[in-house]
């Protein structure tokens, strides 16, 4: 069983959800897929990036 | 004479009002068309006879009186709560916020418009009730997750359909099967009895044959008017790479065709952060996906199922890394708002997939619909501001395109009045399309 299997085993049953090998695998793929995008995050300069109130209602003040 | 479910949402209104269309008929009507037409695309599963002849009895002489609509399985009704295409109702039955906005303004509503499961897809494959078909070709995809509303639209089973949008879920179905999908700014409605209420990417948005059928329908949902104005020259920005330079070739090329037979002042632009902007997207919508309860879950698809499993597996400092970005990006897009009027590209960048095979084929290779139609849709969910999906051409397989267009936060009205323009640049060509065997 791969490392990853093993976690998404152990994270299912802590949720009280059971799932087969065939949502495993499909978890895995979708995971992969996903952390690869979110990686960009990873580098971001966070003095750049400062916390800024989000309000998706209202157009931002323009800084 | 022609069949009623024939006249747009415009002209049915028009009809009713001037008294030469009776709402019996048409509400009668609406249900045959709908048993003749949808075992083909499984747009509409569910009926209510009983429920909408009781909303025409007492529907107030709104804009939309005895206009027959659809809704998506996202919104509580007073009869049946949401089920989101699965197996038992999420949110408990009652007027939602969006019900009473269309049943104030007189509207019917008939049914519910099928959809992808949970809202998790594009495609419309997985649903409770069977995937719904496009009515261009029956062995494409109908786009998600508001597939059933943009499948029924396009058949002529009603003129209009309210739907949502989390990550393109309007514009994308629109695109697919040839009809207008418009999202409204988020949070520009109540959200009690909806769906998305806990997200802070979704907004309900409304699929409809054309920009003034989808104004009437918008205008009823925000309880306020949208008057169409002349817009003259607009100065549109548009941001090639990847939005443009990345799509089927045949795609671009009905964009271009349509954005130059407008006349209008068309710039190159960049957004400040763009190239964060869908990584950003993700980490909200993977973090915001909220679980069913176990019984409902254990009878979802491996795909939905997978869905959820990956997101909880997620570390949460995306998140926070996600929303500095979003702030920026949100920043960034309201001050390209100062240089240009409205956004475009294509709103999704290949034509409506296979049911069985969902990848597809753009120059920079393969890809699933999903991750593809969201990197064209997401903006507008990230940001909240509204976004529409506009016909615009048939691609060499018969299937339709899709351009899509952003406006500033709660200018609908703008977007909804390019639309129109554009409709009439194009000689209203693809908005009076029908497909094939829906004619």
């Amino acid at each position: 069983m791969s490392d990853f299997t093993t976690w998404a085993l152990a994270a299912s049953r802590y949720a009280g959800i059971e799932v087969d090998n065939d949502v495993v695998d499909q978890t895995e793929l979708i995971y992969l897929g996903v952390s690869r995008q979110l990686a960009a995050l990873d580098g971001i300069d966070l003095e750049r990036f400062p916390v800024r109130p989000i309000d998706p209602r209202h157009e931002p003040a323009v800084e | 004479m022609s069949h009623v479910q024939d006249l747009t949402l415009a002209q049915q209104a028009a009809a009713i009002a001037s008294g030469d269309l009776d709402v019996e008929e048409l509400l009668t009507g609406t249900f045959e068309r709908i048993a003749q037409r949808d075992p083909l695309i499984n747009s509409t599963p569910v009926i209510f006879e009983e429920q909408s002849r009781e909303m025409l009895a007492s529907a107030p002489r709104g804009p939309l009186y005895g206009v027959p609509i659809t809704i998506k399985d996202m919104f509580a009704l007073p009869w049946r709560g949401p089920r989101s295409a699965t197996s038992a109702e999420l949110f408990p039955a009652g007027a939602s916020g969006p019900f009473r906005r269309l049943r104030d303004a007189g509207a019917v509503i008939i049914g519910v418009a099928n959809q992808h499961e949970m809202g998790m897809g594009t495609t419309g494959a997985e649903s409770v009730y069977g995937a719904q078909h496009n009515p261009w070709n029956l062995e494409h995809c109908a786009g998600g997750s508001s597939g059933g509303s943009a499948a029924g639209v396009a058949a002529r089973l009603v003129a209009g359909s309210v739907g949502s949008d989390s990550g393109g879920s309007t514009r994308i179905p629109g695109a697919y099967c040839g009809v207008v999908g418009m999202k409204v700014t988020f949070g520009s409605l109540p959200y009690d009895g909806y769906f998305g209420v806990t997200t802070s990417l979704s907004a309900p948005g409304v699929l409809a044959r054309n920009g003034a059928d989808a104004r009437l329908l918008a205008e009823a949902l925000l309880d306020r008017a949208l008057p169409a104005q002349s817009l003259g020259a607009l100065r549109v920005g548009v941001v090639r790479d990847p939005y443009v330079e990345d799509c089927d070739p045949d795609v671009a090329a009905a964009f271009e065709r349509a954005l130059d037979a407008t006349g209008w002042e068309i710039v190159d632009i960049e957004i400040e952060h763009l190239d964060l902007a869908g990584a950003a997207f993700l980490s909200r919508l993977v973090s915001e996906i909220g679980r069913p309860s176990t019984p409902v879950f254990n009878r979802l698809s491996v795909a939905s199922k997978a869905l959820f499993l990956a997101g909880s597996l997620m570390p949460s400092t995306y998140v926070t890394r996600g929303d500095r970005v979003r702030g920026a990006v949100c920043s960034a897009v309201a001050r390209t708002f100062g240089e240009v009027d409205v956004i475009a590209w294509p709103s999704s960048p290949a034509p409506a997939p296979p049911l069985a095979n969902s990848w597809v084929c753009l120059p920079s290779g393969l890809a699933t619909a999903d991750m593809a139609n969201v990197r064209q849709a997401g903006l507008a969910n990230l940001t909240g501001v509204p976004g529409i999906s506009i016909p615009v051409g048939l691609h060499p397989t018969g299937l339709p395109i899709g351009l899509q267009l952003l406006a500033p936060w709660n200018h609908e009205a703008r977007l909804l009045d390019a639309a129109e323009q554009i409709e009439r640049a194009t000689g209203s060509e693809f908005v009076t399309l029908t497909p094939p065997n829906f004619g």
